[in-house]
């Protein structure tokens, strides 16, 4: 059983820290195109911060439309829910 | 048939690929829907509502081809056991 515990938690650990390297590399490749200074400027930080934002709610969103799908879904093949 | 511990590795396995679907998806909807200029935080109005059609087609499209490839696979089947039965 502890066993089983522990495996579910390395499982969304493991799931959180991919989609942290996914939404970093993705913002990073949007919003960071000049090196002309060793530091991340103001500009490059909001958009950064925008895109994780929207990221969320992007997710977020498609989450949702999934779940409602999945639940109609259900409901015709007749599954107890 | 089936033993209990080859019914939980498809159980598994099927979760596994639902999720599989699930991050692939993501992943096409942002790309066609999301712009990359990232000047606000919040989605557009445009953007929410192509991530709503884009999910409902991304999910009938996995489902057509699935029927498609279910099919194939059952027509490649049935082809297999006349041979085998000339």
């Amino acid at each position: 059983m502890l066993g089983f515990i522990m495996d579910q938690n390395i499982q969304t650990f493991r799931d959180f820290l991919t989609q942290y390297n996914l939404v970093a590399e993705n913002c990073f490749t949007a919003c960071v195109n000049e090196f002309g200074s060793r530091t991340v400027n103001e500009k490059e930080e909001k958009c950064a911060s925008n895109c994780l934002d929207k990221y969320l709610k992007m997710t977020q969103r498609v989450s949702q439309r999934f779940q409602e799908h999945q639940m109609l879904n259900s409901q015709a093949n007749g599954a107890p829910m | 048939m089936a033993t209990d511990a080859q019914m939980q590795q498809v159980a598994e396995l099927e979760v596994e690929m639902m999720s599989d679907m699930y991050r692939r998806m993501t992943t096409a909807c942002q790309a066609k829907c999301i712009a990359t200029s990232f000047k606000e935080s919040e989605l557009t109005k445009g953007e929410a509502v192509c991530l709503d059609r884009c999910v409902a087609k991304y999910l009938d499209v996995h489902e057509k081809l699935g029927k498609r490839l279910t099919s194939m696979s059952q027509g490649d089947e049935a082809a297999l056991q006349k041979l085998a039965q000339q």
